[in-house]
């Protein structure tokens, strides 16, 4: 029978864990009592059977299973794109706001050189060009017996406004408009537009000199009739 | 006896275990990927001796790493990552054990012999017994209390000391020093009583 005093302490004597100041007495007792020593030995057995526990390995089946298992419930990391595509689609929802804002009936466009506009039609430029360089014709808005209206959606005669508001382009907007610089560049999509659908021909105006080719973006939106074309020029941005 | 520091990944520098995690932190997955890679023993087998059972343990371990994933971002990088870890295991395996309460080891005499001819005999009644002690302590492990039982992996079995485990378990030392006492006298008990120290 141990002495039920020194039983709690020689558990933590046995692996180093009683506090020093209370270690002389255990073991001034320990040389005086042999069963607590039987004690301390049955404690230093079966910690060295814990110890098996610890020494136990690991398969490696078992750790690629946690790895297989951390991998396929992690959350997908963000994509990370390329600079240049951050700048095209920033640019791109930049003009797209602008394009449709302009294209709401409403809000009055803002003054766009002549050159840019251009219908089918023989009537003067009736619309908004820049609004009517981003509608497509509904079914409201059928052609009048007077034009001759193309029906490729991408054909200039998309290129009037979806009311018949009249327009005067040479009046300044007095809303909000877009910068000279954002409404050259929209004229220049116009531009691009009909040299796409090869309806110069149509055109009431000689055309700017042609741009070297690039890649021209059609946006469908919600609305059916609003279609954005946008752009790009060689170095990808706006 | 028992080793002084058990974690895999304390031969790490701080420098590069702190490059590992802000790049992890950044969304780079194979940063993420030698994290676990470098804390999955030490994760495994806490859940395995504080469980039981492997694949409840390599569920644990699985759980604890998403939480590390999740809060990656606030991890102070000025700490280590072991420690934190550990407490999430514990955490993660305290959990799962309301759940589901440890498995029933296989009692001794669940255990069958295995007769072992000739010469070749002493080595393989010696992994016998090495395994037959496995299984005794760790069911000794299992009858422990949920605390007790921590505090005996952690210190015992993974090598922290009390003022670690203590940190680990959000208790005092003087609490984790009673807590292993008692533990290691009730451990010797059974393992005593279901033979399962060799002398």
């Amino acid at each position: 029978m141990t002495c039920s005093r020194y039983e709690s302490e020689l558990a933590l004597y046995v692996e180093g864990d009683l506090p020093a100041s209370l270690v002389p007495d255990v073991e001034g007792h320990l040389e005086s009592c042999p069963e607590c020593r039987d004690l301390l030995a049955g404690l230093q057995a079966s910690q060295e059977a814990l110890g098996v526990l610890r020494e136990e390995p690991l398969s490696e089946e078992a750790l690629a299973i946690v790895r297989a298992l951390v991998a396929s419930a992690q959350p997908a990391q963000p994509v990370r794109f390329p600079r240049w595509r951050w700048a095209v689609a920033t640019g791109l929802t930049t003009v797209a706001a602008a394009a449709v804002w302009l294209a709401m009936p409403t809000v009055r466009a803002p003054r766009i050189p002549a050159a840019a506009v251009h219908t089918a039609s023989s009537q003067p430029a009736p619309a908004s060009p820049t609004a009517a360089a981003f509608a497509k014709p509904s079914g409201r808005e059928a052609a009048t017996p007077s034009q001759s209206t193309p029906t490729n959606e991408a054909s200039v005669s998309t290129i009037r406004a979806r009311k018949p508001v009249s327009h005067d382009v040479s009046r300044p907007s007095a809303t909000p408009s877009l910068s000279p610089e954002d409404a050259d560049q929209l004229a220049r999509a116009v531009v691009a537009i009909s040299r796409i659908t090869n309806v110069q021909d149509a055109l009431r105006e000689p055309l700017p000199p042609d741009p070297s080719p690039t890649p021209v973006v059609r946006l469908a939106t919600a609305d059916p009739d609003i279609v954005i074309y946008w752009r790009l020029d060689s170095n990808g941005g706006e | 006896m028992t080793p002084t520091k058990g974690p895999q990944a304390s031969s790490d520098t701080a420098v590069e275990a702190t490059g590992w995690i802000r790049r992890a932190r950044a969304g780079d997955g194979e940063a993420f990927a030698v994290l676990v890679e470098r804390h999955e023993r030490m994760v495994l087998r806490t859940g395995l001796r504080l469980l039981g059972r492997l694949d409840l343990a390599q569920d644990a371990a699985q759980e604890t790493f998403l939480r590390l994933h999740r809060y990656l971002a606030r991890f102070d990088e000025s700490r280590e990552l072991g420690p934190w870890l550990y407490r999430v295991a514990v955490n993660v395996c305290r959990d799962m054990g309301r759940r589901q309460p440890p498995t029933r080891v296989l009692g001794l005499d669940e255990v069958r012999d295995v007769e072992s001819p000739g010469s070749e005999a002493a080595a393989l009644d010696e992994a016998v017994t090495l395994d037959r002690q496995r299984q005794v302590v760790q069911a000794a492990l299992l009858t422990l209390p949920p605390k007790e039982r921590e505090a005996i992996v952690l210190r015992d079995i993974e090598g922290l000391n009390t003022s670690e485990v203590a940190r680990i378990l959000g208790s005092s030392e003087g609490t984790v020093r009673s807590q292993i006492s008692t533990g290691r006298l009730k451990i010797k008990r059974y393992v005593e009583a279901h033979g399962g120290l060799r002398r």
